[in-house]
């Protein structure tokens, strides 16, 4: 079974552990996989543990703990790949107050400076994402307000939130972020081009200038921008939607899963980026699964649980663990 | 810009055996026929291609063309006793202002429906087609309205002189006139771009800011807006209206469309690749008429020239045939380029 309980509510999980139960006693071997450490080690007699595709551990359930098997999840040591800070987070430029996010019923409040890097820690669909969605205006909060720059901010579509200069590096770049069938220029232009003076006739020059400045910027590897998106790799393409908002003067930049299905080459590259952007003064909110980028780059921390803020954890006390424990929601943050 | 190339190479082709086969074929008539038929055409093919360029699809552009002539004809017809019904007298300006107001009024009702409410673009404009066939039916009251001898029918049968007793005909000027001002907005503005956006990838295009639904409504307002001036240009050519003018002209216009480069997935097309993909299919249907293979028969022991000719029967079928066979060498393309493209990247 693969996660099976993804999608069951409390009351059907029971239900399904009497049947595994059941089957166990009958002398039917389960295989369990899920990411819910309670669940494994309340109906588990043995759990082997994977990182990376490497086996790191064979336990038994009896013997161990929460805290040994989360150990053994995140285990390698920090690489030092990550870069180096140099500015300190300003004054609070987006403040958020008991926002309800479709789909939940609990309001969610944080703050973020100027030149920060907020990350936001969480399973894989705590709400993280639909959080974003809402304050980038592709969805409408059920409640709440929300303040940018000192003045209320409540956006209704996309181009609300582009205009205060609130710009989103959405999850799934295929399906949000590019065109895939246009070339690198006009994906890079296309947010931007309708502000290109004059007007009244497509401005291919500038156009061309702003993504060959961008293409060189970001190292994009591309045989030239006149290339469609679709054949280049991922990482390039990521660099391709980085490129359409640095060309705009971000405010405030969301990104998304940056790395998602990158290679570590072009993974370190935009983290680079992501540092010199915050440094330049950008307020950067970045989701990430990885627990290592996400520790190893924000300044500092908000973990979900199930739609909710579990914890705020400044960069100094952040460790995996900690931030393991509230993600699961072992533990609540003082 | 290839696929237009290998249509525009397929139109000559096709061209070069009519004219062979048939001499009649560039003779003046019959090309100054073809030219207005292929021009009534480009108008509104070119108007629905904005819609399929967003990926949308618009079935009641022969609808509007056969309402739109009707509206000319019920206002600005010359009054008539003898008929059941007739036009009113009204001046010719008038006719033709509220065809044109009331056909982007219809683009602008479709394009907010399925913009707005999230409707599907086939089933909406589905709907409007038979609506809108059935509003033509009242007007007429299921019979015709003539023209008489309106100089309104000169709209289509004269033309700007160029001396040397040549006319274009007014509906080409209009067709060159549409052909610029398309090319101008779908390959030279921003609202273009926009619309190659939507049909490229909708939701990148609302993350990306793009007005989505404001330029998708825009793009059935100009489908509506220049079927009723192909409207116009046909009620001017036939002389009467009656409720069944332009029924199944979308399929055309769509096939057109799709010869000349448009992709139904929305995101691809050329107003210059519709053209094209209007002088194919009004060249064909010329073509069934004009097409003829010379043979020498005895008859009573004599030799007789007779020629084999295709059979009016015939024109579904070779019509069909053609579309099939276009969308089919399309696809063949696709699939090779994309294999060899997956190819490289590999390497």
């Amino acid at each position: 079974m693969d996660e099976p309980t993804s999608s069951l509510t409390l009351r059907e999980s029971e239900k399904l552990f009497e049947i595994v139960e059941e089957l166990r006693h009958s002398g039917i071997s389960v295989i369990y996989i899920s990411h819910s450490l309670e669940e494994v080690l309340k109906i588990a007699e043995r759990i082997t543990i994977l990182r990376d595709g490497e086996r790191v551990g064979d336990l038994g359930a009896k013997d161990t703990h929460h805290d040994e098997i989360v150990r053994l999840m995140v285990g390698r040591e920090f690489s030092t790949w990550f870069p180096k800070r140099l500015g300190k987070p300003g004054e609070v430029v987006l403040e958020v107050k008991s926002l309800v996010v479709p789909g939940s019923s609990f309001g969610v409040s944080f703050q973020a400076r100027r030149g920060e890097i907020l990350g936001f820690a969480g399973l894989v669909g705590s709400g993280r994402t639909e959080l974003m969605r809402t304050i980038f205006g592709i969805d409408a909060p059920l409640g709440g307000l929300m303040k940018f720059e000192g003045s209320v901010f409540r956006p209704r579509t996309p181009r609300d939130a582009i205009r205060r200069g609130i710009y989103l590096a959405p999850e799934d770049r295929k399906l949000h972020g590019l065109v895939p069938a246009m070339e690198v220029d006009k994906n890079i232009s296309l947010p931007d081009i309708g502000n290109y003076r004059p007007r009244w006739i497509l401005q291919r020059k500038i156009e061309r200038r702003v993504a060959t400045e961008q293409v060189s910027k970001l190292a994009v590897k591309t045989p030239s921008i006149r290339q469609r998106v679709v054949n280049l790799s991922g990482g390039n393409q990521q660099k391709v939607v980085l490129g359409k908002w640095l060309a705009m003067q971000p405010r405030l930049l969301i990104l998304d899963e940056p790395t998602r299905g990158i290679d570590i080459g072009a993974k370190a590259e935009i983290y680079r980026h992501i540092a010199t952007l915050a440094d330049s003064g950008i307020t950067v909110l970045m989701i990430s699964s990885e627990m290592e980028e996400i520790l190893g780059m924000s300044d500092r921390l908000i973990v979900f649980h199930e739609r909710r803020i579990t914890g705020e954890i400044p960069r100094e006390e952040a460790t995996e663990e900690k931030v393991l424990r509230l993600m699961t929601g072992k533990e609540h943050a003082a | 810009m290839r696929k237009e190339l290998g249509m525009f190479i397929a139109l000559v082709g096709l061209c070069t055996i009519i004219a062979i086969s048939n001499p009649a074929f560039y003779g003046e008539t019959n090309l100054l026929n073809t030219t207005r038929q292929i021009a009534m055409l480009g108008i509104f093919a070119i108007g629905v291609s904005f819609v399929i360029i967003t990926g949308g699809i618009d079935l009641s552009v022969g609808s509007i063309i056969g309402l739109s002539g009707v509206i000319v004809a019920r206002i600005s017809a010359p009054v008539a006793e003898t008929d059941l019904v007739s036009g009113a007298g009204y001046h010719i300006s008038l006719g033709i202002t509220i065809a044109l107001l009331v056909s982007m009024g219809i683009g602008l009702v479709q394009g907010l429906l399925v913009t707005g409410l999230g409707l599907q673009p086939f089933i909406v404009t589905l709907g409007g087609m038979l609506l809108i066939r059935g509003v033509s039916q009242t007007i007429t009251q299921g019979g015709n309205i003539s023209f008489l001898n309106s100089p309104f029918r000169g709209l289509a049968d004269e033309g700007l002189g160029m001396g040397a007793g040549i006319n274009i005909p007014y509906p080409v000027l209009m067709c060159v006139g549409v052909l610029v001002a398309g090319t101008y907005l779908l390959h030279f503005t921003v609202f273009g771009r926009h619309l190659y956006a939507i049909g490229g990838n909708r939701e990148a295009a609302e993350y990306s800011g793009v007005p989505v639904k404001r330029v998708e409504t825009f793009a059935y307002v100009i489908s509506a807006g220049l079927a009723g001036l192909a409207g116009i240009a046909y009620a001017a050519y036939i002389g009467q209206m009656s409720h069944t003018v332009g029924e199944a002209y979308e399929l055309y216009a769509i096939t057109a469309a799709v010869l000349g480069g448009c992709s139904l997935r929305g995101g691809e097309g050329t107003v210059v690749g519709v053209i094209i993909g209007s002088a194919i299919m009004r060249i064909m249907d010329n073509g069934i008429n004009m097409f003829q293979i010379p043979y020498t028969d005895l008859v009573d022991g004599k030799e007789v020239q007779k020629f084999w000719r295709l059979s009016e029967n015939w024109r579904n079928i070779i019509n069909g045939g053609v579309i099939l066979g276009a969308v089919i060498l399309d696809q063949i393309s696709h699939r090779i380029s994309m294999r060899r493209k997956r190819k490289v990247n590999r390497e």
